[in-house]
């Protein structure tokens, strides 16, 4: 029952099917089930240490101010700079692991470094219950579900991961239908993209009705 | 048979939001009223226009992954003032945005515009074409976020612009997720179905 | 392989005798609405079907007609009061995104039936998921019936059973117009099952899986039984063959997880169309099997003829016209090849097929 509970978890609070985050990225990484698994890995890595090296900035170098406005508006560059520094430094160690291969690997990084899910993580994370003004930033902060009375790295970590083990659950929920949705009984008209968007909106739907019923 | 060139393609034709599938998130999930899309739609034009014209001044010398980070950074840099006009035009609906304004504005900073299509597309146009190239490719993006988002308003709530609209009846879940995607894949659908046509009798 | 034996004729009256049966329940508790609420929602089911087969080119067939089986039996989840409107608008979204988008009727990805009613469960909670008193007959228009929550929303938020035992199994509780009578859903699915138009193992299944969830979550496994449209779903959502897998241990398997999924939801989120939204996500999981059953079956070699047993969804809507009347439609421009024409008349159509053919000698064409 713990496995069911942690698969409703991952349905009811994914990026795709109740944020529309990574769609595109979705669509590209089930053209192939060896793209699946590299690009969900990859957005699970990046994601948790995006999180990770945030909560740090925030707990340890007290940049809590940047969630509130006016100051709001800059946590674009903040956060793109920490994706920057991860993704330069993944690139950097694939190529001297992988050394030759490293090529193979590295469109996969170059596609899930920035793009919406991985950024989308990063503002999730860190965005504050309560929209006002007047409460406490630690207090406000709501990660997983749940407040936490601060900021937690394990946490920020666990976050990141279950976001892009939810990607990958999207990822295998479209794969298994894929090749329907391309099959010539389907109207030339919806074959490809519109079927999947169509798709992935009824999952949508399915979920929409858990959650706001 | 391949179509002639057009620079006005990415309005209609080549639309990057219903033939390439780009920049679905805000589209999906904010444009659920006419005012939403347009406030998407105004961050979206701020934010690409400037960040792929400045990029396009030092696109070419570096590694792809250099060139990656600067896009991304010049993105996240323009944005900080393009949000703060669209905060100014109208604070009170901003601020009220919630996760809209929370997440997915600050997100457009890093669109496929602007990581992926650049490089891909618009930096290999000649120079004095990528400028309005882009501008139709922004203006196809904002039609169909206004479009959706008016379809959505008039569906979900009987209103347009916050102005009641008759209608008989109102279908208050098309303005979730669920509803956008789904009002998405008719419109990819519509949008194939004329200019497959249009291609057709262009053969014929 | 399937093992279903080819008795279409009668099989296609069966499920729709069950059908009838369920529909004739409903307007002896709920009046001449029910009726009407049936009959609009069948008539746009045929309208949307044509039009949507109109915008594909392809001609409205006899056998499309079985779509209107789908509609009816989203209409038995609807209350009797749901509003006109609102059965027409699910009805089209059902026909033309649950049926038409992803491939039509052999294709269906979702069951239709579960998209209408989610789609207007999202858009209109209220008038859904709020039911008359079964006895009361409400007119065509107008009706003042008192609308409460159903006893399976009291079931699952109050953990008591308000009615008696013979008013839960004979369905006179408010509840919707076709899933509340358990005695008669009971007694139409022995009867689908033995006579092959729904799946045992997929039936099975889906009670193990309600067994194993609901003993790990302290649920009374009578109380999900009787409720939240459980018995209803297991036959016409589940068990369908149009969107199960063919072989038994994979219709078994998926139907066990979506019974899995089924009792949680009703445990854990107190859903009581919690099989609807289980079937909904199954999805996938039934596509991948299916996948694995393709690769699973050999090919069969073009020479074999075709065999004798049909699957129960050829049987239910009857595609043998169909196919001739496609391959009819082939055949315009190229000569007929019936039975009776045989290797005799090899002569004349080879040189027919070889008048526009430069450079070939006659001798050749006679010698072959």
């Amino acid at each position: 029952m713990q496995l069911i509970s942690a698969l409703f978890s991952l349905l009811t609070e994914n990026l795709i099917f109740t944020k529309a985050l990574g769609t595109s990225t979705l669509t590209a990484a089930t053209k192939r089930n060896s793209n699946l698994l590299m690009m969900s890995l990859i957005i699970s890595g990046i994601s948790a240490l995006s999180c990770m090296v945030a909560n740090f900035m925030y707990s340890q170098l007290h940049l809590t101010g940047m969630l509130k406005q006016p100051y709001k508006l800059g946590l674009p560059i903040l956060y793109t700079a920490i994706v920057s520094v991860i993704y330069i430094i993944i690139l950097f160690l694939l190529q001297k692991i992988c050394g030759e291969k490293a090529e193979k690997y590295k469109n996969y990084v170059h596609l899930s470094a920035f793009n919406c899910a991985v950024m989308g993580t990063l503002y999730l994370a860190f965005t504050p219950v309560y929209i006002s003004q007047d409460v406490e930033i630690p207090k406000a902060f709501y990660l997983q579900g749940e407040l936490y009375s601060g900021f937690s790295t394990t946490g920020a970590m666990w976050f990141g991961l279950k976001n892009g083990i939810g990607f990958l659950l999207a990822s295998l929920m479209l794969s298994a239908v894929r090749e329907r949705l391309y099959d010539e009984e389907v109207p030339e008209a919806f074959r490809g993209f519109p079927a999947i968007m169509i798709y992935t909106g009824l999952i949508s739907l399915a979920i929409y009705s858990i959650v706001t019923m | 048979m391949q179509h002639k060139f057009s620079i006005t393609d990415g309005l209609l034709k080549g639309n990057a939001v219903l033939e390439k599938g780009m920049v679905i998130a805000p589209i999906v999930v904010c444009c659920t009223t006419l005012q939403n899309a347009l406030l998407v739609s105004l961050a979206f034009a701020l934010i690409t226009i400037a960040t792929v014209w400045i990029c396009s001044f030092y696109s070419g010398n570096m590694s792809y992954a250099l060139r990656m980070v600067c896009y991304a950074m010049t993105g996240a840099v323009v944005s900080f003032p393009a949000l703060l006009i669209c905060r100014i035009i109208n604070s009170g609906f901003y601020d009220s945005a919630g996760s809209m304004t929370a997440i997915y504005l600050p997100l457009l900073s890093v669109n496929s515009f602007i990581v992926l299509y650049a490089d891909s597309y618009f930096y290999k146009l000649p120079e004095k074409t990528m400028p309005i190239v882009l501008l139709f490719h922004v203006l196809g993006f904002c039609a169909t976020a206004c479009m959706v988002g008016a379809i959505r308003e008039i569906l979900s709530m009987g209103t347009i612009m916050g102005n009641a609209v008759d209608i008989p009846i109102v279908m208050k879940g098309i303005s979730a997720p669920w509803g956008g995607f789904i009002l998405l894949g008719l419109l990819c659908a519509l949008h194939r179905v004329i200019f497959s046509k249009k291609d057709d009798d262009s053969c014929n | 392989m399937s093992r279903y034996s080819d008795c279409s004729h009668t099989r296609k009256i069966e499920y729709w005798i069950f059908l009838a049966c369920i529909i004739g329940i409903g307007i002896c508790y709920h009046g001449i609405r029910a009726l009407a609420v049936y009959g609009l929602s069948a008539v746009t089911a045929i309208l949307t079907d044509f039009i949507c087969l109109f915008l594909e080119k392809k001609s409205y067939k006899r056998a499309d007609l079985a779509n209107i089986g789908m509609a009816l039996t989203m209409c038995m989840m609807f209350p009797a009061t749901v509003p006109y409107s609102i059965v027409i608008l699910s009805t089209i979204f059902a026909v033309a995104i649950g049926a038409h988008v992803f491939g039509y009727r052999k294709r269906y990805l979702f069951p239709p039936s579960a998209i209408g009613y989610l789609f207007a469960l999202s858009c209109w909670k209220d008038e859904i998921l709020n039911f008359p008193e079964a006895g009361e007959k409400l007119p065509l228009f107008h009706h003042q019936a008192e609308l409460s929550n159903s006893m399976s929303y009291i079931l699952l938020t109050e953990n008591e059973i308000h009615s008696s035992w013979n008013q839960i199994l004979m369905g006179t509780v408010h509840s919707p117009m076709g899933t509340g009578c358990i005695i008669m859903l009971a007694v139409g699915m022995v009867v689908m099952i033995c006579r092959k138009q729904i799946s045992l193992w997929a039936c099975l299944g889906y009670l193990l899986g309600i067994s194993i969830s609901s003993f790990f979550m302290s649920v009374s496994i009578h109380g999900v039984l009787i409720s939240c449209m459980t018995v209803f779903s297991m036959i016409f959502l589940i068990a369908d063959p149009a969107v199960m897998p063919c072989r038994n241990i994979m219709a078994y398997v998926g139907a066990l997880v979506t019974g899995l999924l089924s009792c949680y939801l009703i445990s854990a989120y107190h859903l009581e169309y919690a099989p609807i939204v289980a079937v909904m996500l199954s999805i996938p999981l039934w596509r991948w099997l299916s996948k694995i059953e393709e690769q699973m079956t050999p090919e069969v070699e073009e020479d074999e003829e075709e065999t004798e047993e049909t699957t129960p969804l050829e049987n239910r809507f009857g595609d043998e016209e169909e196919e001739d009347f496609e391959e009819e439609e082939n055949l315009e421009e190229i000569d007929e090849i019936t039975e009776e024409e045989t290797f005799e008349d090899d002569d004349d159509f080879e040189d027919d097929d070889f008048d526009d053919l430069e450079d070939e000698p006659e001798e050749d064409t006679n010698a072959t």
